[in-house]
């Protein structure tokens, strides 16, 4: 009788151990097979001297890591990714924290434009795509009309074509089609944060600009420290808007590193030296990931 | 400061809705005005709508957008909120490990999965099959929503779970009895959230799909566009009709969205 | 508390609804998956399955080659060949994927350096049969099926050809009292008199593109610098007529809209028809749409052969698109050969390649001469302007395949580097004879 006390007990308890694998287990098999697995694939390429996708190349070892540590172009490329993080990191900031600012409040319409504004994020990049080339054209967008009848421009842009200006042009997009996004999160944080705070310093005499620094920059510091982490990966892999927009010219100023990956594959058929080239990146980011993981962490 | 607010938030509408304001308008226009830039149409027109409707299959690549979509929602939601809640709310070996795996999906750039995801997909038979969109839509939805998970799981007092332990209520019990009523806008959100991850889709959409019968709204839209003639005619109608479903499905369910990701999300 | 069951609940109808309406699409779609994955699906029922890639997305095309094809499949009961419209984004990416898994089509369209790159895989079939009895029946003009024929063997059937010539407002030239240009200098002369304050000389496309890819060619052709490459891959890039090719080309973009390196194949006949740009150089798509785009009588559209430098011959780019026949299984093979039989009678042909009169050429003697073609509404109206470009394409003529065939031309076309040597001129101000250095090493580069 005890005896099988017991043993259900240690049924119940070899489940009870069993249930966060249970739980857990679904969603990382699945990941495994349609993340790791493929990439173990890239991994294999990456020492073969594959050119075009679904030839079978010849094993090669390092030589595609050497052709990648040497290639102009991609050192080239990881420069125009640095200045792309950045940029969009900078602008959608500024953006989405001035809007969460702003909306950060009870009224009506505030509530209301919490959930429109993020219109942008949910359409398809394709589509963003599509608008800003149409409102950005160089011959007749409108833009253009605008600036010529205001006489403020005496020659049309060509914004999107232009080897100076292109990268900070689809910087501006993107970000159009990211920022609501953030904004909505970092408005999470917001409210998040006791309102006893801004009381006591308002008691104290601070003024706006103190009280954004002293109180409600730290108290967001989980969501800035993770939408740093996230955010950046996010912008780094961005690839559709650029290709869709510049395809990566004029002249490869907007060729960022997940563009010259696509090219390297897709266009010089040299599938090989792309591969070596995703996992020398993906190595980057890893340990982006993992510096600032340790360095940028809230403390508590 | 107050007049200042109110030019800024003006500001921030007209940058947020000029562009479909622009090229909504756009889509009513004749030929041949098209390429004026009136604010206002000087003759309004559904010719574009019209020849699209009828030209392109774009009925059934709605259909198919809205099955993948639904789809991807649905698995992401039953897996991720298992996880996360082992994840967040349980104490077991592995547990950084697979909280970390699971994230790092984010850090590996998608198209270069394309051809290894095509030849895994074609080695299951899912190629031309929207199954396909909706195993790897989920995999790239969950990671994120995995994580906007915890903020949900956080804000529920550990006593809960505790209490419940002692009353004898089973873990699972605990979960869907206790648990999944409390984090309510969490599921709400992911949901959301993952449908919008795979509403938006095309890289793959467009290379594990071969048949008209099987194109998603993306790939549909890119095809509009065409490479040998210009017809931005079809290209505003277009995608005005991408984004019209987006919209109707967000104004009833935006609301939800953002208050979900607002009260929850991390803290 | 209570609230939050009230959402719960909501939140679970609404979740049910969900899996309503995809019960719903999914009964509805099941179908469709089957008929779409079942690649191999020959003989059910007696009949034999042929699926057919074609890379021609513009609605009216798809919709005219499913008709002709239709048409094909009602009058045989046993074959059924089945298009399926693909994207030439995707062809590098995907087919061989797709190829290698046993996804791939039985038959697919292509262009001559896609030939070369599919040929890799192995799987292409030799066609010399069909083709050796299409051709004593119709006759398949020389410069698209040369491009097709090496290694003594026939690896794709020419389908329809596309050649540039340069397009004209006929009525502008008149109103500055000029005529068409024959020679460089004439164009250059022409251009600049036709440049004004509203409206541009000519429109180019410069985007690192196909389509600049092709426009540069046929300079190149003119130039008398056609052999990029030979049949043994060696480059012949640098060289001064390429040089001199290039100045001409960045000189004409001086009176081009200043977005050209944003253009492909659509804006330059935008800015045309919309009486933008008085020239353009280009294929025949701009035919049919020129009265309703332009609003301007047909008159107006005038075409001449591209004019030729000194030294120079006379030419233009000739893509002679084909198809290839991907499968070995001998009843498809047989399928196919009834399906070729029906699809080059004049007759069908002509309402296959009309999907865009003007633009896609006949490719047979027998399709050339007869009625069926010649009655298309746009390509009777513009009988003349037709056989202007049909005897362009007589000397048509495309890189990698003009001194034999290159094996490696598709690692220039590939990553258009023609195109990025015009890019390195235009937005890294190198000089012509710096660019074009920087191309030939890029090309030696991409072979290697």
């Amino acid at each position: 009788m005890v005896a099988k006390q017991t043993r259900v007990r240690k049924k119940k308890n070899r489940i009870r151990k069993a249930m966060p694998y249970l739980l857990v287990g679904p969603l990382v098999i699945w990941i495994l097979l349609t993340v790791f697995l493929p990439l173990s694939s890239v991994i294999r390429e990456s020492f073969y001297s594959t050119g075009f996708v679904g030839t079978q190349g010849d094993f090669v070892g390092f030589e595609n890591y050497m052709n990648v540590f040497g290639s102009a172009a991609y050192w080239g490329a990881w420069q125009k990714s640095l200045l792309w993080v950045v940029g969009n990191m900078v602008v959608q900031t500024i953006l989405a924290f001035s809007v969460a600012l702003l909306l950060n409040n009870n009224r009506k319409i505030s509530q209301m434009a919490r959930t429109w504004m993020i219109i942008p994020w949910v359409i398809p990049t394709i589509v963003v795509a599509i608008f800003w080339q149409w409102i950005l054209n160089g011959s007749y967008g409108v833009l253009n009309d605008v600036l010529l009848s205001l006489n403020i421009i005496g020659e049309p842009l060509n914004l999107l074509g232009d080897s100076t200006w292109s990268l900070f042009v689809i910087i501006f997009i993107n970000s159009w089609h990211w920022f609501p996004f953030l904004a909505v999160i970092l408005l999470a944080g917001l409210s998040g944060i006791p309102k006893e705070l801004y009381e006591a310093s308002a008691m104290d005499g601070a003024n706006k600009w103190q009280e954004f620094w002293k109180i409600t920059l730290p108290s967001l510091q989980h969501t800035t420290f993770a939408l740093g982490l996230v955010g950046t990966l996010w912008m780094f892999n961005i690839f559709d808007l650029i290709h869709s927009l510049t395809e990566g010219g004029p002249a490869g100023t907007t060729t960022t590193v997940p563009v010259l990956i696509y090219q390297e594959a897709f266009e010089s058929y040299n599938l090989g030296n792309a591969s070596a080239m995703s996992v020398v990146t993906a190595l980057f980011l890893i340990m982006f990931a993992v510096l600032f993981v340790r360095f940028a962490a809230p403390k508590d | 400061m107050k007049l200042f607010k109110w030019i800024y938030g003006i500001a921030l509408v007209l940058l947020i809705a000029f562009p479909f304001y622009w090229v909504a308008i756009s889509s009513f226009k004749l030929p041949d005005q098209i390429l004026q830039a009136d604010f206002w149409p000087k003759e309004w027109t559904l010719q574009h709508y019209n020849e699209l409707i009828n030209a392109t299959p774009y009925l059934t690549n709605l259909r198919n957008s809205l099955f993948v979509s639904f789809g991807t929602m649905i698995i992401t939601t039953a897996l991720v909120v298992p996880a996360s809640y082992a994840i967040y709310r349980m104490e077991f070996k592995g547990r950084k490990f697979f909280y970390y795996l699971i994230l790092a999906t984010f850090i590996f750039p998608t198209m270069l999965l394309l051809v290894p995801v095509y030849n895994l997909m074609s080695g299951v038979n899912l190629i031309d099959n929207l199954w396909s969109l909706i195993i790897i839509n989920v995999t790239f939805a969950a990671p994120f929503a995995t994580w906007l998970m915890s903020g949900f799981f956080k804000s529920i007092p550990p006593s809960l779970d505790e209490s419940a332990a002692v009353d004898g209520a089973g873990q699972l019990r605990i979960l869907f009895q206790i648990i999944l009523p409390l984090i309510a806008p969490g599921l709400a959100t992911i949901a959301v959230y993952s449908f919008v991850v795979s509403w938006t889709e095309f890289a793959f959409a467009s290379v594990l799909i071969s048949s008209e019968a099987n194109q998603v709204l993306t790939v549909g839209m890119n095809q509009i566009m065409g490479q040998y003639t210009v017809r931005w005619g079809w290209t505003t109608a277009g995608g005005m009709l991408t984004v019209i479903p987006v919209l109707i499905f967000f104004g009833i369910v935006g609301k939800y969205f953002v208050r979900g990701l607002t009260e929850g999300s991390i803290k | 508390m209570k609230n939050k069951r009230n959402r719960f609940v909501w939140l679970s109808g609404f979740m049910l609804l969900l899996v309503l309406v995809i019960a719903g699409c999914s009964g509805d779609n099941t179908g469709g998956d089957e008929d779409g994955g079942d690649n191999s699906g020959d003989s059910e029922g007696g009949v034999t399955e042929v699926t057919l890639w074609h890379m021609e997305e513009p609605p009216q095309r798809v919709e005219r080659f499913n008709q002709v094809i239709q048409q094909f499949n009602e009058e045989h009961d046993d074959i059924e060949v089945k298009p399926q419209v693909q994207s030439w984004d995707d062809a590098y990416s995907q087919f061989p994927a797709a190829i290698q898994a046993g996804n791939g089509p039985d038959l697919l369209f292509t262009l001559p350096d896609y030939t070369t790159l599919i040929q890799d895989l192995g799987v292409v079939q030799p066609m010399d049969e069909i083709y050796e009895s299409l051709n004593e029946e119709h006759g398949f003009t020389e410069s698209a099926i040369t491009p097709y024929q090496y290694d003594d063997t026939t690896w794709a059937l020419p389908i329809f050809g596309m050649v540039q010539a340069l397009w004209y407002r006929a009525d502008f030239l008149e109103e500055e009292g000029l005529e068409a240009p024959q020679t460089w200098e004439e164009l250059t002369a022409a251009v600049q008199a036709l440049d004004t304050e509203d409206r541009n000389g000519i429109a180019l496309p410069a985007s690192k593109s196909l389509a600049t890819d092709q426009v540069l060619y046929t300079f190149m052709i003119t130039a008398g610098a056609k052999d990029i490459i030979d049949g043994d891959n060696n480059i012949n890039f640098n060289q001064p007529a390429t040089v001199k090719a290039y100045e001409m080309y960045a000189e004409l973009l001086e009176y081009s809209p200043n977005d050209s390196n944003t253009y492909t194949w659509g804006e330059p006949q935008a800015q045309f028809n919309s009486g933008n740009a008085a020239m353009a150089i280009e294929k025949g798509q701009y035919l049919a749409p020129f009265e309703e785009e332009s609003g301007r009588p047909a008159e107006d559209l005038g075409v001449v052969p591209m004019p030729v430098a000194e030294g120079g011959e006379e030419g233009s780019i000739y893509y002679s698109n084909g198809i290839m026949m991907l499968t070995e299984d001998e009843q498809k093979q047989e399928a196919i050969k009834t399906f070729f039989d029906y699809l080059y009678t004049p007759e069908n042909y002509a309402e296959f390649i009309n999907a865009e009169p003007g633009l896609f050429l006949p490719v047979t003697e027998s399709a050339m001469e007869s009625d069926a073609y010649w009655s298309n509404e746009v390509v009777s109206q513009y009988e003349e302007e037709v056989r202007t470009l049909m005897d362009i394409a007589e000397n048509g003529a495309l890189f990698g395949f003009t001194d034999g065939v290159s094996s490696e031309v598709g690692q220039i076309s590939g990553p258009n580097i023609l195109a990025d040597t015009l890019g390195q001129m235009i937005s890294n101000g190198m000089s012509a004879e710096e660019a074009v250095e920087w191309g030939q090493q890029q090309m030696e580069a991409a072979i290697e």
